[in-house]
């Protein structure tokens, strides 16, 4: 009798293509010397992903495997979690963090458990990115006690109806906003202030203002935003829509690294009447500066030992050669680029057709 | 043929043929093909660039540099020019490489890229890599560079 291949979490996990490359894993290097010193990593089982969000490469309607599936436009190879634990204790240098993502799964708890406990012996600080869907306060409770440092919720969509249309109810999915919001609630009353994050995806149809409340929301609640733009998924149901404009993307950086440090708020910052920002509302010197620092720009992620991010994500939510979030920090050149790309003419996302 | 080796694994290996001629920057490879130069990607840019996902060339008739871009590649994590071995006009572009790019990821020095009709071909080609002894000075060079900036991750 032969054995079987063990295909599913927590024997087995999918990785992200840059964690891979950080990990000599997969071969190649990072366009501009980027670096990622997070290592992203997906539960993976046969079965997939019981959720069915329109925009996500790992929808439960997609064809194919779900190990085979692009996520975030790119494979995520999948290795032995022995074979991980190992690489990353080979080189500690290059590794900050190591980011368990969950999927909805009913053994997605337990798995994630179960890998959280195998990386304890790594110098390694731990994120979970959660699946409010399958989970209990209860659960993010034993997730903190079981090593993890920071617990993350991709609410994804800045309102409740596009949640529901392309999360919930519309494309048959099991989520619900409220519970993804309690969630985030309860992750920031058990790990702790700004050690809770929220995915955000800029140009699923919301207006600026919309998601520049959200984040507000999110910063009120005491979790951080991590900020994505959206990019069409191939074979998602989203994949003919178009990639969100740079410059959608640029001001809700803005405003969202403004809000966090105080500069602004979602009250002082202005909207014209389709709802696209029109003024931030700050002193036109002081955002000069903040936009010239060029940190608003970059990658917003969970931090590193010594890096203000360790989730760089390069190239993650757009190609290297027209980068949304920079995995570095961006020089004279690019800032020029924003600088246009900030003051960029609409039509944004919003005024897509609904449906697309 | 050069056999270049960083480690055991196996794509830390790589083959550059010494009948070929290489850009030292971009790792297109130049064959001599009567008055006309093949071009293609050699066993190195390719484990550099990763798995191919978009290709643009110059189209057929171009003129072209030597040193400067006839066409560029993509990955998912890497953008970067391909520079040409010789000054020419481009006699063709193999579409069936630049539309599914991930051919020259599976067989590198068959899925050539373009046919050049070189304009200078013999002081071109006389200060670039070619034959084994060259080839492997070339590629040391270039290994301890990549090895300095952390960017090698064979072992």
């Amino acid at each position: 009798m032969t054995e079987s291949i063990k295909v599913d979490s927590p024997a087995q996990l999918q990785m992200s293509l840059a964690a891979a490359m950080t990990l000599g894993l997969r071969p190649g290097i990072f366009y501009r010397g980027a670096t990622l010193s997070c290592i992203n990593l997906l539960l993976t089982y046969e079965g997939g992903c019981a959720g069915n969000c329109a925009y996500c490469g790992l929808q439960r309607q997609r064809d194919g495997r779900f190990s085979e599936k692009s996520f975030i436009r790119v494979e995520w190879p999948s290795f032995p979690l022995e074979e991980i634990i190992a690489r990353i204790g080979r080189h500690p240098e290059r590794v900050d963090r190591v980011c368990i993502s969950m999927v909805t799964h009913g053994r997605a708890v337990e798995d994630t458990l179960a890998v959280a406990r195998s990386l304890q012996p790594l110098d390694a600080a731990v994120s979970i990115l959660m699946a409010p869907t399958v989970m209990t306060r209860e659960n993010i409770v034993t997730l903190k006690d079981t090593g993890a440092e920071i617990g993350s919720v991709a609410i994804d969509a800045a309102t409740e109806e596009l949640f529901d249309r392309y999360r919930g109810k519309t494309v048959k999915g099991p989520h619900e906003w409220e519970r993804y919001w309690q969630c985030l609630a309860d992750a920031v009353e058990v790990f702790g202030d700004s050690k809770a994050g929220c995915h955000l995806i800029v140009g699923l149809g919301e207006t600026e203002r919309e998601m520049a409340n959200t984040i507000q929301r999110v910063y009120d609640l005491g979790a951080n935003v991590h900020l994505f733009s959206f990019y069409p998924e191939e074979g998602s149901a989203l994949a003919d829509r178009e990639a969100c404009p740079p410059g959608q993307y640029r001001r809700l950086q803005l405003a969202s690294y403004m809000i966090q440090n105080g500069f602004t708020s979602y009250g002082s910052i202005s909207y014209d009447e389709s709802g696209r920002i029109a003024g931030f509302g700050v002193d036109p010197e002081e955002e000069k500066i903040v936009i010239e620092s060029g940190i608003p720009f970059m990658t917003s992620g969970c931090p590193g030992k010594d890096k203000l991010v360790s989730c760089t994500r390069p190239y993650g939510d757009g190609p290297p050669g027209d980068i949304r979030s920079y995995p570095f920090a961006p020089n004279m050149e690019d800032i020029a680029k924003i600088r246009m790309e900030l003051t960029e003419s609409y039509p944004g996302c919003s005024e897509l057709e609904e449906g697309q | 043929m050069a056999l270049i080796s960083a480690g055991t694994k196996e794509e830390c290996n790589w083959e550059l043929p010494d009948d070929l001629y290489y850009h030292k920057k971009d790792h297109v490879w130049a064959k001599v093909e009567g008055g006309k130069i093949r071009m293609g990607l050699d066993a190195f840019g390719v484990w550099a660039a990763g798995d191919l996902a978009q290709m643009r060339t110059f189209p057929n008739g171009r003129a072209i540099r030597k040193d400067h871009a006839f066409g560029n590649i993509e990955s998912g994590k890497f953008i970067g020019p391909m520079r040409s071995p010789v000054s020419g006009k481009i006699l063709e572009v193999n579409d069936a490489v630049v539309s599914n790019p991930s051919m020259v990821n599976d067989d590198n020095y068959n899925n050539w890229i373009v046919l050049v009709e070189p304009s200078n071909a013999e002081e071109d080609l006389a200060d670039l890599p070619h034959g084994e002894e060259a080839i492997r000075s070339w590629m040391e060079a270039e290994l301890e560079d990549f090895k300095s900036k952390d960017l090698l991750n064979c072992d």
